[in-house]
């Protein structure tokens, strides 16, 4: 039930934008609970990375005073991987295209990570 | 033999299973306390001078030998007690993480078992024939099954004591660091076939 309602934001967030090409919530030990991701995409990599990535820019944010982590953004060069908390223990991974068009992205993954930590 | 608190129950059985150290060597052990009450004061000596002659490792300990000497010895005729039980796996442990506090390389361990192994044997076989006992070689085994046994035992509070310096360093959960560990060995596992 909670992972369907979970699909359905992702779903959403997916639909909002071309751009997006894949998205999931991870749990902050990198267990995937609800993704909508390519089929050449292992679920297992996604979830560990986004999660490794958080932690990692969560104790820099904390080591070089930045106050508490918003996001994490890493532009590769075919696209966008962004990570944001969506409550507590959960991470929000949106995998996104080259030339993203990033402020309407960053505004809609916002607003799912606030709906994914009403439901978690 | 049962588990403590960083080994897996399953882990020791595999353990047990592939160094074949089975009843007959808990029994062998046992048996070999009256011959180890012979030699372990000697052993301990000849293990502190060998210490003490390094520089790397007299740093260690040269202040303190009256005082781990004891410690040695009972570690030692631990190993003749004839119970492997879920003490003794916790009590190895100990000695790891008292290791580990104490800064001590990971090194060292392996090295100072090694030095058990190569005096063990003979001085086995010498004390048990002062003692009258006969056809030791096989005993031999036992110990040196156990003594691998301890350092597998002591060498995982190294493991435990750096993932957790890993989690400290990182942020990152144990459990998000086995599953990025698993990654890379999910991909090794992976057919030639599905490679590229």
């Amino acid at each position: 039930m909670r992972e369907q309602m979970l699909k359905s934001i992702l779903s959403d967030l997916n639909g909002a934008s071309a751009d997006i090409e894949a998205s999931a919530v991870i749990s902050s030990d990198g267990l995937t609970m609800a993704a909508i991701l390519p089929q050449d995409v292992d679920e297992d990599r996604v979830g560990a990375m986004a999660a490794a990535m958080l932690s990692l820019g969560e104790r820099t944010a904390r080591e070089l005073a930045r106050g508490d982590l918003e996001q994490v953004m890493v532009k590769g060069e075919y696209g966008y991987i962004l990570m944001s908390h969506a409550g507590k223990d959960a991470v929000l991974t949106v995998i996104a295209r080259k030339d993203s068009k990033l402020g309407l992205i960053l505004l809609d993954a916002k607003r799912a990570s606030k709906a994914i930590s009403e439901i978690l | 033999m049962l588990h403590g608190t960083y080994v897996s129950a399953d882990d020791i059985q595999t353990f047990i299973n592939v160094a074949d150290f089975s009843e007959t060597d808990r029994q062998h052990l046992q048996d070999l306390a009256p011959v180890a009450r012979e030699f372990v004061p000697e052993l301990t000596n000849l293990f502190y001078v060998r210490l003490l002659v390094d520089p790397v490792t007299s740093v260690y300990i040269e202040e303190r030998i009256e005082e781990l000497k004891p410690l040695h010895m009972d570690w030692l005729m631990d190993l003749f007690s004839g119970n492997y039980d879920e003490a003794f796996v916790a009590r190895q442990e100990a000695i790891g993480r008292a290791h580990v506090a104490a800064h001590i390389p990971a090194y060292f361990v392996a090295a100072s078992m090694a030095f058990l192994r190569s005096m063990m044997p003979s001085m086995i076989e010498e004390k048990s024939q002062a003692l009258g006992r006969a056809n030791c070689g096989e005993w031999v085994g036992s110990v040196l099954r156990l003594l691998d046994f301890c350092q597998f035992l002591i060498d995982r509070a190294y493991e435990e004591a750096r993932m957790d310096r890993l989690v400290q360093a990182t942020g990152m959960t144990r459990k998000l660091l086995e599953n990025l560990v698993m990654l890379k060995a999910k991909e090794k596992k992976k057919p030639a076939s599905d490679a590229g």
